[in-house]
């Protein structure tokens, strides 16, 4: 695995993507964490390295 | 990929369809030439021959010059900012520069930069999508 460039913030707090980019994103994202298709251990993996690769702390 | 081919991949998962229509219609906030020749540039890096293929029929010009685009006339220089950022977003996200972003805001603003990353996450998205069904033969 190649190591994770840490970055500071590099948009303004308060700015984000239009309402009709971010309304798909998110409805995207909460349709697909619903399924149950996956095995959970895989689900769990999965999650936790993306949220690595896009430097996700939440 | 088509509309089309989404709604028969996804059509026993009716809410991440609708998703990805919702998706795909939100990137017209961003300006259509640039979104298009990052496209046609996800396609060239992902290796989507498909799309590639359907856009040479309509665009033969513009595919064969993008390998080209940091010296090309033909791209203006938001679309080369908007193709910088789109190189490194698909080879490695995390490691997208400060530089390219900042070109990128320069030439949009940072509303506009806003708005093209999250339309460059869906474009690579979809065929992301559309090359994965396509190899399991779905």
């Amino acid at each position: 695995m190649t190591d994770i460039v840490q970055h500071t913030p590099r948009i303004t707090a308060g700015v984000h993507a239009h309402d009709a980019l971010r309304g798909g994103l998110n409805k995207f994202a909460s349709a697909v964490v619903r399924l149950g298709n996956v095995d959970p251990v895989t689900t769990e993996i999965v999650r936790l390295r993306c949220a690595s690769h896009h430097q996700c702390g939440t | 990929v088509t509309s089309a081919t989404f709604d028969r991949v996804l059509q026993t998962v009716p809410e991440v369809a609708h998703a990805v229509h919702l998706s795909a219609d939100g990137t017209a906030v961003v300006p259509g030439d640039l979104l298009e020749v990052c496209r046609l540039r996800v396609a060239m890096l992902l290796g989507n021959e498909a799309l590639l293929a359907e856009a040479r029929v309509q665009q033969a010009d513009l595919v064969a010059d993008l390998p080209n685009w940091p010296t090309s006339s033909r791209f203006s220089t938001a679309q080369r900012a908007c193709l910088a950022l789109t190189e490194e977003f698909v080879i490695d996200v995390a490691s997208s520069s400060d530089e390219s972003l900042a070109a990128v805001t320069a030439e949009l603003g940072e509303q506009g930069m806003a708005d093209f990353v999250s339309a460059l996450l869906i474009t690579e998205q979809r065929q992301r999508l559309a090359m994965m069904w396509e190899r399991l033969g779905v």
